[in-house]
């Protein structure tokens, strides 16, 4: 009552919560905060670590974690039911694939540098396999193949940043084209042409090089 | 790293754009005519080219390959990732800033051994004193952090004040060239202990001799104020072969005397977690106590105490059960005094706990004095050797000595508890056994025969044998009788193919019967016969009859000849042997796959003849555990349609309808249900009659009779979930605490693990009562990625109103820090946000309607049902959604004291429905400290009572259709009175009482309220104890599904009145408690009567 009243249409329409940093985060790096992009990107990327963490603490099936459903539960989970607009959520989404991508590069760095390291940390590379992720014909481990792919789009991202944005989005987020042209902030049209050149040049840079054993 | 492709483009932005379009273009024409487009294309340009060609040549394969990468290599090893990392406990598996081969200081950094709750750890080699050491770094995610640093320092002042020899050592914290800083900390060669239990079983002596030097450490960090509150076999490390260290000090607390400092958050991990930490109470050094009880637990017999297939059966299983039975795989007996240990380790209440390490480091060290001793004289007897065999023999040798060392306390491993400790073990074993209609879902726990048999082949046959009749030979036609009834029974569970053996030994089994009379069937008969039918399984059974009474007999055998199970069924009179044969069936089948309790698909299958109509209703049931209401609705109509007659399937159409909040749905099918009980045996009759009674009748019938049935039937999930729902939705009214449904609706879950509606029930309770610890695991598990369905509008409900509830200590720092810094950004950007958010509501009216209903009295509820009201008032809502909303916003903003914004709202509101408008600002006015202004009362006072005289000839009907008129009637005429009564308007109170008093025969409504009105009358007359008599008579009668429909009913002028007239009486904790009720259940409507604590 003490405080001054605002016309009710127009607070019907215009909600006030404060309480989320993500909108804010969100907007500041559209508006150039490079700052805000990659403290947002430590957001997600421990929200995603938490959530799968989570989700996957113990006892849990035996069914694969899927990363689209995963990143989405982080949406929620960080958004709330109230959502984003689209454009923020198409950026939130786009940071989310980054993040994934990142979190596989990752892991897939650090097992291959135990690979190299000493027999006893070999072990643990044995046990990778014990855990489940079989081996496929040719000899190339998934990990091998993960790294290979990795390697492929820090090529791709050297030369060309954009498409390689596009493939984040689309292949480690699951955004629609709309939502990825949303995102990055071109065109549809544009999204389609990189997406099936990229495709294209992803496949073609992983059938050259096969599996490296280094 | 190299790039490979550095040579091969050194494109440009340009460049990429024109191989694009050209490759478009390409990709675009008929094969044949791609060489000639790039001829003209390409003339001078042959690089360009080649590269167009090579990327033609590759694109018609590259979406399937890029598929089957990603099924094939990315989703497996995301996943693997996850799982590795809680297969590891090693928290942040990812080193994004790698250090290896890096030099820090004077140390050269090695391979990474590790991650904390927060931190990375490495090895790394010292160079100034040629040691190895171990240094911690903040993770990636977290460098940024203030918090996380401070923590991160903290924590190493927490250790370096430690000094005992199994604490791991803190040599120093150094600053990185990267601005961040690291501990350096002793090194343990010798791995965690979670590596040695991944070995093979620990011997008891060693799993003694680490428990004990954990004890030690333990004990110093309590001397010292400090709790690890992270306790777990990931963070005891060796140093060398023998001497274990307590690491990762990350999460500890200081505490003064017992309780811990600062805001209680959740850390630990949850099989190690005890009791009251996760109801959110705050940890004290009794917690590690707890922990360690878990840990010694775990390595005498290479499993946790408490387990279970879900996260929230684990959680209910620490909170509720006892320790699953302490037994080694290796067979070797756990000594008396240690099973008394952990027992003492274990105790549910801190209190009963040893109170802090050095307690529990003084039962080990005289335990092992013990050992000592006794081994010493068994070597001075035979020259035994030391190892296992010295404690066990101690144990036997010191049987009483073993009693002094706790003599109060060896009740609790008595057989009761032990057949307790394995009934629960049975019920986690079980996973998914009912839910065998779950075609996705693979079962993870070992199996029974019959249980894979029902995966992976053909379902199982059974062959019921003649029964053996006694005592009365006009009973013999049941010798083959129950044969018939058997058989079908069983066909009809789904989950065995009943075999008739008739077809196969008919010819023998008559001469047999003529030869073996009324006898038992012998047992090498019956495996012969069992084995010629060719089933799986066998029944034999006998009926003996005694007076009127009938007892069934049945065991069934495996084909082997192996017993499997055995069950016996008494009935008044062979009438009843239908009942008979249910109970059997159901008892043979649930012994053979341990079912976790009766569910009513075992019995669905004796009420219909249908089989579509079983087919659909097992197909609902399915659904419904899968958490889609709606889809079960569906499957429930078209088991109906199927048959008619199928009692169970309306009743649980009723229950799906009631979860997918389609009330009239509910309401039609429950009549019909009800209609049809007396076909249903006496159990489930009692069952659709109690919940009849809930929603449409007397709550208090309701509570009787589900009393007597959980009395009758202790596993009978149905009656147990209904009890609960009553008591959710009825104690509020009767001023009882809520904590009784909780209790129940745990029962529940321990009964039937997978039950999912209960899951939102205890999520709700959980939420109300700030449990946090359990509403993040609920929540974890209904929401899991994992689960096989969910309903998306629960979902969000529980997110928008739950998620910021829910403490995750690894993200939730962050967070905190993030807002704190962008606190100033954010006003700024406010109102920018506000205007762009206004597209961003909850875009579903009906989702924003499941939500407001759920809201609780939490002030963050409060602020988060606002927008949900604003959602299902929008106008493109269903005109009962938008009026819903509109009056759930008037009230939500009468509670702040905003009159002008709610008078807005409900002028807004009137358009659609003026008499539920005028009740709605009644209610408003009536709250305690309205901010209604009292000289506007009269003005409503007289717009009620024209509203009153002219209805309903002018008025439109309340709000609600599904309310009678003479209860709309009622309610009016209610609210009259006690507006009058505050006007002191003594007359028109009358004539209220009158009316009311009139219109008892049409509504059951009547008289209750005409109780209320006059407890009002009495207290404004203060006459307490009348007052109260009459408020709290009639409160709780009024049905749950009327409640919902007037706002008024939930009447909260009533509870604050009767809370008043106890006051008056000086029973001050009885008001407190109806006081407190407002709180409880939803809010949107009780919000203007909580008292207003804003500003």
């Amino acid at each position: 009552m003490s405080r001054p009243e605002e016309p009710l249409s127009q607070s019907l329409v215009h909600p006030v919560d404060a309480d989320e940093p993500v909108t804010a985060l969100l907007r500041q790096w559209a508006d150039g905060d490079s700052d805000a992009g990659e403290h947002l990107f430590a957001l997600v990327y421990g929200q995603l670590h938490a959530v799968a963490k989570s989700q996957r603490r113990r006892w849990s099936g035996d069914d694969t974690l899927d990363t689209t459903a995963l990143v989405h539960e982080v949406y929620l989970r960080m958004n709330g039911a109230s959502g984003l607009a689209v454009r923020d959520r198409a950026h939130f989404y786009a940071v989310a694939a980054r993040a994934t991508r990142q979190i596989l590069s990752n892991y897939a760095r650090r097992r291959r540098t135990q690979k190299r390291g000493t027999a006893a940390t070999a072990v643990s590379l044995d046990k990778l396999d014990v855990l489940g992720i079989p081996r496929v014909d040719g000899g190339a481990s998934p990990l091998d193949r993960l790294w290979d792919l990795e390697v492929a789009l820090q090529a791709l991202q050297h030369i060309h940043p954009r498409p390689c944005r596009v493939v984040e989005c689309r292949y480690f987020g699951g955004l629609s084209i709309p939502d990825t042209a949303t995102a990055l902030g071109i065109s549809e049209a544009t999204v389609k042409r990189d997406w099936m050149l990229a495709q294209a040049w992803l496949h073609r840079a992983l059938k050259e090089h096969a599996p490296t054993n280094d | 790293m190299t790039d490979p492709h550095a040579d091969s483009s050194q494109s440009s932005t340009a460049e990429w754009e024109r191989l694009s379009t050209l490759f478009e273009a390409a990709q675009s024409l008929p094969p044949e005519s791609r060489e000639q487009y790039l001829d003209a294309v390409c003339a001078a340009n042959p690089k360009l080219r080649a590269e167009l060609e090579a990327l033609l040549a590759s694109a018609g394969d590259a979406p399937a390959f890029l598929q089957d990468l990603a099924a094939n290599v990315v989703a497996p090893v995301f996943d693997r990732v996850v799982s590795a990392e809680a297969e590891l406990e090693t928290g942040d598996i990812v080193a994004p800033i790698p250090r290896t081969g890096t030099r820090i200081r004077h140390y050269d950094v090695g391979q990474r051994i590790g991650g904390g709750g927060m931190g990375v750890v490495y090895r790394a080699r010292d160079t100034r004193l040629d040691r190895d050491v171990a240094l911690k770094f903040l993770s990636h995610a977290r460098f940024a952090d203030d918090a996380a640093r401070r923590q991160l320092v903290r924590e190493a002042q927490a250790v370096s004040a430690l000094d005992d020899p199994n604490v791991c050592s803190m040599y120093a914290i150094e600053d990185t060239d990267d601005g961040g800083i690291c501990l350096v900390m002793a090194y343990c060669a010798g791995g965690t202990l979670r590596d040695r239990l991944r070995g093979s079983l620990l011997s008891i002596d060693a799993a003694v001799r680490i428990t004990t030097q954990v004890a030690s450490g333990l004990a110093c960090a309590h001397r010292s104020g400090i709790v690890h509150r992270d306790l777990k076999p990931a963070n005891i490390g060796f140093a060398d072969r023998d001497v274990a260290k307590i690491l990762d000090f990350g999460v500890a607390a200081r505490t003064i005397g017992h309780a811990t400092t600062g805001v209680p958050t959740l850390a630990g991990t949850l099989p190690y977690m005890a009791p009251e930490v996760l109801r959110g109470e705050s940890p004290d050094t009794r917690a590690d106590v707890w922990a360690l009880g878990v840990m010694l637990y775990e390595l005498l017999t290479g499993r946790r105490p408490f387990v279970g297939p879900t996260d929230a059966s684990v959680l209910y299983a620490i909170l509720e059960q006892q320790p699953a039975p302490l037994e080694r795989f290796d067979g070797a007996a756990i000594p008396a005094p240690i099973a008394q240990l952990i027992t003492d380790l274990l105790q549910k209440a801190p209190s009963s706990r040893p109170a802090d390490g050095s307690a529990v480091l003084a039962r080990l060290e005289e335990l092992q004095q013990f050992e000592r001793d006794i081994a010493s004289t068994s070597r001075d007897d035979e020259g035994n050797s030391p190892g296992n065999s010295a404690i066990n023999s101690a144990s036997n040798a010191v049987g009483n000595a073993t009693r002094n060392l706790a003599p109060t306390r060896t009740r609790a491993w008595t057989p009761g508890a032990i057949s307790m400790a394995v009934a629960a073990l049975a019920v986690v074993t079980t996973i998914s056994l009912w839910s065998y209609s779950h075609r996705s879902r693979v079962a993870t726990v070992a199996a029974t025969s019959l249980e894979v048999a029902r995966t992976t082949a053909p379902l199982p046959t059974i062959a019921v044998l003649p029964f053996a009749i006694q005592g009365e030979s006009t009973l013999n036609y049941l010798r083959e009788g129950m044969v018939d009834l058997l058989t079908p029974a069983f066909d009809a569970t789904g989950l065995v193919r009943g075999v008739d053996p008739n077809a196969v030994i008919g010819a023998d089994i008559r001469p047999a019967n003529a030869r073996a009379g009324n006898a038992r069937l012998d047992s090498t008969l019956a495996h012969e016969w069992g084995a010629r039918v060719g089933a799986s399984r066998y029944v034999v059974g006998s009926v003996v009859r005694t007076g009127s009474t009938l007892t069934l007999r049945a065991t069934l055998y495996a084909a082997s000849g192996e017993e499997r199970g055995r069950s016996q069924v008494v009935i008044p009179n062979a009438s009843d042997i239908s009942l008979g044969v249910d109970g059997l069936v159901r008892q043979l089948v649930s012994t053979e796959l341990r079912a976790p309790g009766d569910t009513l698909s075992a019995l669905a299958a004796s009420t219909t003849r249908s089989s579509g109509a079983l087919r659909a209703y097992l197909d609902g049931e399915r659904e419904l555990r899968d958490a889609r209401p709606a889809a079960a609705v569906a499957y429930f109509q078209q088991a109906v349609a199927s048959d008619s007659m199928f009692a169970l399937a309306w009743y649980r159409l009723a229950r799906a309808a009631k979860w997918s909040e389609v009330d009239s749905l509910n309401r039609a099918a429950l009549e019909r249900a009800f209609a049809l009980a007396p076909t249903l045996p006496p159990r489930l009759q009692s069952i659709v009659r109690a919940y009849h009674a809930v929603r449409l009748g007397s709550p208090r019938n309701a509570e009787r009779v589900l009393r007597q049935l959980v009395a009758d039937y202790p596993n009978d999930v149905e009656a147990w979930m209904l009890l609960g729902e009553l008591l959710y939705e009825t104690n509020p009214y009767a001023g009882r605490s809520s904590d009784e449904a909780t209790s129940v609706f745990r029962t529940v879950m321990r009964l039937d693990p997978r039950n999912r509606e209960v899951t939102v029930y205890l999520m709700e309770l959980a939420a109300r009562a700030d449990r946090a610890g359990e509403l993040d695991t609920l929540f974890t598990m209904y929401f899991s990625p994992n689960s096989a369905g969910e309903q998306p509008g629960i979902r969000r409900t529980y997110l928008a109103l739950h998620a910021r509830r829910i403490v995750n200590p690894g993200s939730q720092q962050t967070t905190r820090a993030a807002s704190a810094q962008r606190a100033d950004a954010q006003r700024a950007d406010a109102k920018r946000a506000e205007a762009q958010r206004a597209n961003a509501q909850l875009d579903d009216p009906a989702t924003a309607l499941i939500a407001l209903r759920r809201v609780g009295a939490d002030a963050r509820d409060l602020v988060a049902a606002k927008a949900f009201a604003r959602s299902a008032s929008s106008p493109s809502a269903p005109a009962a959604a938008r009026l819903e909303g509109l009056l759930s916003l008037a009230s939500l903003f009468v509670a702040e004291g905003q009159i002008d914004s709610a008078m807005v709202a409900w002028r807004l509101a009137q358009q659609r429905d003026s008499g539920s408008v005028l009740v709605a600002q009644t209610l408003a006015a009536l709250a305690p400290d309205s901010p209604v202004p009292q000289d506007s009362l009269p003005a409503l006072h007289q717009r009620l009572l024209r509203y009153v005289a002219s209805y309903p000839s002018e008025g439109m009907p309340l709000g609600n259709a599904a309310l009678s008129l003479a209860d709309q009637t009622a309610v009016l005429h209610y609210l009259v009175g006690v507006l009058s009564i505050r006007m002191n308007d003594q007359g028109t109170v009358a004539s209220s009482a009158r009316q009311l008093a009139k219109g008892a025969g049409r509504s059951t409504l009547a008289s209750t309220l005409a109780q209320a009105l006059r407890g009002h009358q009495a207290l404004a007359q203060r006459q307490f104890a009348e007052a109260s008599t009459a408020l709290a008579a009639g409160m709780v009668d009024v049905p749950a599904r009327v409640r919902m429909l007037v706002p008024a009913l939930q009447q909260q002028v009533d509870r604050v009145a009767l809370a008043e007239a106890l006051r008056g009486l000086g029973r001050n904790e009885e008001a407190a408690a109806w006081r407190a009720s407002l709180r409880d259940g939803p809010a949107v409507w009780s919000a203007p009567y909580l008292g207003r604590s804003r500003n």
